[in-house]
């Protein structure tokens, strides 16, 4: 079921499956948290993705600590493998997911696409607003730019293509939507997104660590704010 | 201490050798596109090789040393002045408090390193002081470096305040040089990996990868290069999700030339990747210019990584003797 694959020459990638799903997201996470336990000699850092975690490590570093008949990916690859014999036979507790609210101000100047999804998906902009802000969603990933959420959950009646046209410039904080994706900008950025709305929540936060406001794992949930509440929380007011 | 640009050169900025452990927020790893050199110009100022440096491209600054410094110059051929007059690279020089470094136009190779003896010391952010453009972050104040940036540096190790003083007494230059062996080649071969991909692509298309150049095109910065040759293309259509990449990830959009992913790349990617370059000539890749020429060539991970830790091995080596001089000019 898990495949355990060569990336380069400096990383090693462990597959749990081949669609985007819940189930897979949670397998994943739980090898990273068991992984966080336990990291071999030699190992930087890993990045999951919707379908595999790619582990990157120093092969010196790995050479140094292990046996030298045996290249440093060799070695990477068996230690994965044993942890995945003993994460599958763990025992599979519930797992605990957070979920961080975000505010949204949708349409007006924050949202200019906000009408034109309403007229391609022939709802109401009311409808568009409550259908985008009730689902949990799952964060299946960062990428793209720093604390940029790939979000899983969107409803397929919202479902609208890029613009023909990609924007220069998409404010820092604009909520929108791309295909079956939908999603939140952390930085000013070129983009072809139908942005519905805008966040006063900063998503990367320079300042602190980690440097941005969600995690691969986390739910996610739009609450509609106002443009008074947008403006207040922008100001400093507490958000919970 | 400090240096002030008097220019900026070509996308100069403050580099070390990355930011690691950040990716799975999305953040880049960047650093300098080419790690040896800009470890080589540490040693030879007597700094630890993860000390940050300047990187420029195609053209380097002038630098004025308002206070007394060493520095040293490697990566891409040059001709660089102090005063005006003529210096060389690859070895430490004794700036003295007023002088002016010239780099000017790089003749051969295309990223250039300039260390100084206590390191660039602008703040750490997450661990390291490269510079990560696009977010405004790290580096000298999260940008490329202009004229009149008063650029901080730290405190000289004790072996570089011997050198210092030794070279200010004897008035004399050091005889030896130290270089990273390169050779360009007219058609610069670059050794890859298949991806696990490779056997999706078309017969042809493996075919003409490895068999026809391809040209560095001058739409190629510091997140990738892109390459312009024969086209290629998957057998069948696969749906592919963004996935993590790395440094020299080839990967093939829609219009089949392919993309090399350089050390400013995102985190993370969704085009079908043909090959991986072996990490051993992403360096090499690094300092080809754009209207190069590249053959690639297969070869193992195996193989990959053997070549890989000797290239390290010999680094080290050469450290050693970097050392070893250091400390007969300090004696």
């Amino acid at each position: 079921m898990l495949r355990i694959e060569p990336f380069g020459d400096q990383a090693v990638r462990v597959i749990f499956g081949d669609q985007i799903a819940p189930e897979i997201q949670m397998k994943i996470k739980r090898f990273t948290e068991q992984f966080d336990l336990a990291p071999f000699a030699g190992f930087i850092e890993y990045v999951p993705s919707y379908t595999n975690i790619v582990f990157f490590y120093n092969p010196i570093e790995v050479l140094r600590g292990g046996r030298k008949e045996i290249t440093a990916q060799q070695q990477v690859i068996n230690y994965l493998a044993n942890m995945a014999k003993r994460v599958s036979g763990s025992v599979n507790h519930k797992m605990e997911r957070r979920t961080v609210h975000i505010p949204v101000c949708y349409g007006g100047d924050f949202g200019p696409d906000l009408d034109e999804v309403a007229e391609l998906r022939g709802l109401s902009v009311r409808e568009v607003i409550d259908m985008h802000s009730a689902p949990d969603y799952l964060v299946y990933m960062l990428g793209f730019a720093p604390g940029f959420p790939f979000l899983g959950g969107l409803s397929e009646q919202l479902a609208t293509p890029r613009r023909a046209t990609p924007r220069l410039k998409i404010a820092a904080g604009s909520v929108g939507i791309a295909g079956k994706q939908t999603g939140a900008y952390p930085l000013d950025s070129p983009g072809g997104w139908q942005i519905i709305g805008r966040t006063p929540l900063p998503l990367f936060m320079p300042e602190s660590d980690p440097p941005t406001l969600l995690a691969a794992g986390d739910l996610v949930k739009f609450d509609p704010i106002s443009r008074q509440e947008y403006m207040g929380i922008k100001e400093g007011q507490p958000w919970v | 201490m400090g240096l002030i640009l008097i220019r900026k050169g070509f996308a100069s900025a403050v580099q070390d050798l990355g930011r690691l452990g950040y990716q799975k927020f999305g953040m880049i790893v960047g650093g300098v596109m080419d790690p040896p050199s800009a470890k080589l110009a540490n040693w030879l100022v007597g700094n630890d090789e993860s000390d940050a440096v300047i990187e420029y491209s195609f053209l380097g600054p002038s630098i004025l040393f308002p206070e007394d410094a060493l520095f040293a110059i490697t990566g891409a051929v040059c001709h660089p002045s102090l005063d005006g007059q003529k210096i060389g690279t690859g070895k430490p020089y004794l700036a003295r408090e007023g002088q002016i470094l010239t780099i000017g136009g790089l003749v051969s190779g295309s990223r250039g390193y300039l260390a100084v003896a206590g390191g660039v010391n602008t703040p750490l952010w997450f661990g390291s002081r490269s510079t990560f453009e696009k977010a405004g972050q790290g580096g000298f104040m999260g940008r490329f470096l202009k004229e009149q940036d008063r650029i901080p540096v730290g405190e000289p190790s004790k072996r570089a305040k011997h050198v210092m003083a030794s070279l200010a007494e004897k008035k004399s230059v050091i005889r030896w040089f130290a270089a990273t062996q390169r050779t360009y080649r007219d058609v610069q071969p670059i050794r890859v990996i298949p991806d696990t991909l490779w056997p999706r692509f078309s017969e042809t298309s493996r075919q003409v990868f490895l068999n026809t150049d391809y040209q560095i095109t001058a739409s190629s910065d510091r997140m990738g290069y892109r390459l312009e040759g024969a086209g290629l293309d998957l057998d069948r259509p696969i749906e592919l999700f963004s996935e993590a990449v790395t440094n020299g990830s080839i990967q093939v959009p829609r219009d089949g030339q392919p993309i090399i992913l350089m050390t400013d790349h995102q985190s993370t990617g969704g085009y079908p990747r043909i090959a991986q370059v072996a990490s051993v000539d992403v360096p090499l890749l690094s300092q080809l210019p754009p209207n190069s020429k590249l053959r690639f060539q297969l070869i193992s991970n195996k193989e990959a990584e053997k070549q890989f830790v000797r290239q390290v091995k010999n680094l080290e080596l050469l450290h050693n003797i970097i050392t070893m001089q250091l400390d007969r000019i300090a004696r």
